[in-house]
């Protein structure tokens, strides 16, 4: 089977990045190569590609899951791999793409890229481990996107429209830009992918874990209609419960902070009050106490001032005979 | 799976007994075939309400035997005698009591015991996955190869497990030296110094680097430590929390010493078998690795040096990335010079500006408050092995 591999094309590709891009591919036979992006651009870089290829000038689009490449992927009979002409693929991608495409997960698409990328400002992304080497979340898929003929008809009729993509936990891709994992995968791998409805591993655009995997998971939540909101971001949603690291007035259910990612302290009910569950109105603004906590845990940061009250207690004692 | 390959759950107590309980609750809600033993030993302290607990505890899934010690033994003649277990049932899991198991975390080692069955190079199999260096707290994240498990010369203490020949090895080991010293001079890093006569692991990680062996370690967690105070923690801390992993039924993708390309030393830096199978064009050549650059002289004897330390007439550089590994730069040649390959002698000692540099590229978030910790660390180090040096000469005496 021949791969049809987009590759989209902007004002700083050049025919070396794209060959640098594919260079990891065994063979080019491999693939068909199409090129995308503004017909200008798509001229000017064709001509200097010593590789075959045939041209899809994508005019007025950015967007690597554009209509004209989506229609052009759900004619043909095989998935298609759509990467912005600065991403270099992975010994392994062609192998992902293939597997990952195999079986109708439930995905819109999936991305090459881990997910690490998705929010600049969030603390790192820890996904639930639940065997499974795909994680589903509802954020952008990157610059290298796997697309099944359905899937394309499917963004073709309805666009992404908050649906969740299959990420891999490690890319099997990379560019230069910073925001994204550089820390790829370098081995072949047996993928095992379980269908959407099935994985624990569910996250929502911030990358919280969806309501319905702790719902699942904790029995004492199944009756709550609730959003989440670990990360105290202050997004509420519309369900009529929240459950949030915000500080809370009158909460339902309390949970402690030990264990990690934060979804675990919910899964494990670990007792303590940095979660609560609780009428959207029950929650105040985030303190930055609280924040800090937070991302000292998630970051793995030792308490400071901690270590410190400790190392200088033992100097004091060591300094002082009386005592 | 072999009928043989049934170790022993040990679940080690001494005198916390809320621990204990919230251990045995963790290993209660696991699955295990029929018949799986369930041995709960404890040291003595004179806490009645942990042997009521060990009692009254539940195991539904084969025996249940209590080990009560009428004296005191240690924390490491404890745990060497729960280790000779493995001689009675042909293979142990310990958890001490500050753990907590995953459910599945029994079948994982029975898939590991027998892959690696035949492999006197493993030392051990551990149950805990890494997320931070345990000598510097700082990231630690293994190169992705393609399977759920990688290697590293430090033996895990927080869930592990050991088939008899692998526990039988090192007791042949340790009979010869237990008396002796453990030194950065075994090429050990020095903290390991400054660790308690209690630590029976410092030898576990002495016989590991003295004869080359590895503990497996699974890229996700079949244990997690709550780090609850005890005879080797001062302070309750969260940074040992680790996610566990949650499939119901997982085929472990295994991969052996020789095909694995996440092979780490007693540094948890990797080894240049590792790089050179990740990069062909550094096969010929003859290099410690030292990334971090905190290893101290003696360890370091190949004739050249892959470090972070400032070098004077560096053979090839490296750069770093914000968000990747210092072993992904490497091997994919990030630009910079923040790692430098050269003869060994053209490096100097690392300095706290480079320290701050490479902690600041690797870790964002927290970089000052890790840098400070790095700058402490050795300082309570010290403060550690002279007041251990001052026990020995008392004892001596």
């Amino acid at each position: 089977m021949r791969l049809p591999l987009y590759v989209h094309l902007d004002a700083e590709s050049s025919a070396r990045t794209i060959e640098a891009g594919l260079a990891n591919l065994a063979s080019l036979d491999v693939v068909d190569l199409f090129l995308t992006g503004e017909p200008s651009r798509v001229e000017a870089i064709a001509g200097a590609l010593t590789c075959p290829y045939q041209s899809l000038p994508t005019p007025g689009f950015s967007s690597l899951l554009s209509p004209p490449i989506l229609a052009s992927i759900a004619e043909r009979n095989a998935p298609a791999l759509v990467i912005n002409s600065d991403v270099k693929l992975t010994v392994q991608a062609l192998e992902y793409v293939i597997a990952v495409t195999a079986k109708d997960l439930g995905a819109a698409a999936a991305s090459l890229f881990a997910p690490s990328f998705a929010a600049p400002n969030r603390p790192p992304f820890l996904p639930l481990d639940d065997g499974c080497d795909g994680i589903f979340a509802a954020i952008d898929p990157g610059p290298a996107i796997a697309v099944t003929p359905a899937q394309a008809a499917d963004l073709l009729a309805r666009g992404l429209d908050g649906r969740a993509c299959i990420f891999p936990r490690r890319s099997l891709a990379w560019t230069d830009d910073p925001r994204f994992d550089p820390a790829i995968e370098r081995g072949h791998r047996d993928w095992i992918f379980l269908a959407m409805e099935n994985s624990l591993a569910r996250y929502d655009h911030r990358l919280e874990i969806l309501p319905d995997v702790l719902r699942h998971m904790v029995p004492g939540l199944a009756a709550f209609d609730f959003s989440v909101d670990l990360f105290g971001g202050g997004e509420v949603g519309d369900a009529p419960y929240l459950l949030s690291s915000r500080p809370c007035h009158a909460p339902l259910r309390t949970f402690g902070l030990e264990r990690t990612p934060l979804e675990a302290n919910i899964l494990f009910g670990v007792p303590g009050d940095m979660f609560s569950l609780a009428e959207p109105a029950a929650f105040g603004v985030m303190t930055a106490s609280r924040r800090e906590r937070l991302l000292g845990h998630v970051h793995r940061s030792f308490d400071l001032n901690q270590y410190l009250r400790h190392f200088l207690d033992k100097a004091r004692k060591r300094a002082s005979p009386a005592s | 799976m072999s009928a043989a390959l049934q170790p022993a759950i040990v679940a080690i107590g001494y005198d916390r007994p809320e621990a204990l309980s919230r251990l045995l609750a963790s290993l209660g809600a696991g699955a295990y075939p029929a018949g799986t033993p369930l041995v709960i030993s404890l040291d003595h302290s004179g806490v009645e309400a942990v042997s009521d607990i060990a009692e009254s505890f539940v195991w539904s899934f084969g025996p249940k035997r209590i080990i009560r010690h009428a004296i005191n033994l240690g924390l490491r003649e404890h745990v060497l005698r729960c280790g000779d277990l493995a001689l009675e049932y042909g293979g142990v899991i310990l958890f001490e009591d500050d753990l907590l198991a995953a459910p599945h975390a029994y079948d994982y080692v029975r898939q590991a015991m027998a892959f690696f069955a035949e492999d006197d190079r493993i030392g051990g199999i551990a149950l805990y996955h890494y997320l931070i260096n345990e000598f510097d707290s700082l990231n630690f994240r293994p190169v992705a190869d393609g399977s759920d498990i990688y290697f590293l010369q430090v033996a895990a203490s927080w869930g592990q497990a050991w088939t008899v020949a692998q526990w039988t090895a090192f007791r042949r080991w340790y009979a010869d030296a237990k008396d002796q010293p453990i030194s950065a001079s075994d090429h050990l890093p020095r903290q390991i110094e400054a660790w308690k006569a209690s630590s029976w692991k410092k030898y576990y990680i002495k016989y590991l680097v003295e004869t080359d062996r590895y503990f497996v370690y699974p890229r996700v967690s079949l244990s997690t430590n709550t780090a609850k105070p005890g005879v080797h923690m001062k302070r309750a801390v969260s940074i040992y929390q680790t996610p566990i992993d949650l499939a119901a039924d997982r085929h472990w993708r295994f991969l052996s010493l020789d095909a694995s390309l996440a092979l780490y030393d007693v540094f948890y830096e990797p080894k240049p078998e590792m790089l050179k199978r990740l990069r062909p064009d550094l096969q010929a050549l003859d290099f410690d690795v030292d990334l971090m650059g905190s290893k101290p002289a003696k360890a370091l004897t190949r004739p050249l040096l892959l470090s972070s330390r400032p070098c004077r007439s560096p053979l090839k550089s490296f750069g770093v990335r914000a968000g990747s590994t210092p072993a992904d730069d490497i091997v994919d040649g990030a630009p910079g010079r923040m790692f430098n390959l050269g003869p060994r002698e053209a490096f100097g000692d690392m300095t706290p500006l480079a320290r701050l540099k490479l902690i600041r590229a690797t870790h964002g978030h927290g970089a000052l408050s890790k840098f400070l910790f790095q700058a402490l660390k050795p300082i309570q180090a010290e403060f550690a092995i002279a007041k251990a040096r001052r026990a020995e000469r008392k004892t001596a005496s």
